[in-house]
């Protein structure tokens, strides 16, 4: 009886820690760092870099959401601190969204911006999909 | 103490942020820089309560709510050389994780191989 309890303690131990290595972020986090990394360039028009711009706030922010979710089978050993960094990314997105949404932008400055969220694609995709 | 320092103090006294991700934010106040002397008093009074309570995101959003364009090209600069760094651990990280799991099938491939032999 003693022995049966304990496979079944065991068990239940395997299977509690076997669910929490298996547990991470949603893959769909690792599918939109992919999708953003292949479309990420320069538009030669000024225009065209204040629209992506304005749209880049809210893919960093659902991209962040989705890094503050667990799900069973996802992308495991995500930290902290680049979970932080994607939350500073979102900030920095939103607020470059607002200045260039009153006007107070400069398209100089518009296509350095850019660049840098370009780049800061292509390392997310990294890290979420090595 | 200035701005930037009652910031960083109260970053130093979160008990919730790990001492990676306080690296982090340091970093990104510094490189937020002077403007954050700007911040009305209140936006200030947020930020702290936001770092005592381990809210990194929404302290870091009060604190880019300051930043001129020229500073957020800056800013996302440092984003971007701190992500390089995250890049190339987890890269090493998952390295050595692969380094593992092939020792241990080399290891448990040694033990079938010696068991098949000591049984013929």
């Amino acid at each position: 009886m003693k022995k049966v309890r304990f496979m079944i303690h065991g068990a239940a131990a395997l299977l509690v820690a076997a669910t929490l290595v298996a547990c991470g972020v949603p893959r769909e986090a690792g599918s939109i760092a992919a999708q953003h990394a292949a479309a990420a360039t320069m538009p030669a028009d000024d225009a065209a870099v204040e629209q992506r711009l304005q749209q880049e706030a809210a893919a960093w922010a659902a991209l962040s959401q989705l890094l503050k979710k667990q799900e069973f089978g996802g992308i495991t050993g995500v930290d902290a601190g680049f979970v932080q960094l994607i939350d500073q990314t979102a900030a920095l997105a939103k607020r470059d969204g607002d200045i260039v949404a009153n006007g107070q932008d400069n398209a100089a400055l518009n296509r350095q911006s850019l660049q840098r969220f370009n780049d800061l694609w292509h390392q997310a995709d990294q890290y979420l999909n090595q | 103490m200035s701005v930037i320092d009652d910031i960083r103090q109260a970053i130093a006294d979160s008990p919730k942020l790990d001492a990676g991700v306080k690296s982090i934010v340091s970093d990104f106040l510094q490189a937020a820089g002077p403007s954050l002397e700007a911040l009305a008093p209140g936006v200030v009074h947020n930020i702290l309560n936001s770092f005592a309570t381990g809210d990194g995101a929404a302290a870091t959003a009060a604190v880019t709510e300051a930043l001129s364009e020229d500073q957020v090209a800056t800013t996302l600069g440092s984003v971007e050389q701190q992500m390089q760094v995250a890049v190339a651990a987890r890269a090493a990280q998952a390295a050595a994780a692969r380094a593992t799991m092939a020792a241990l099938q080399n290891a448990a491939l040694t033990v079938v191989s010696r068991l098949l032999i000591s049984a013929l």
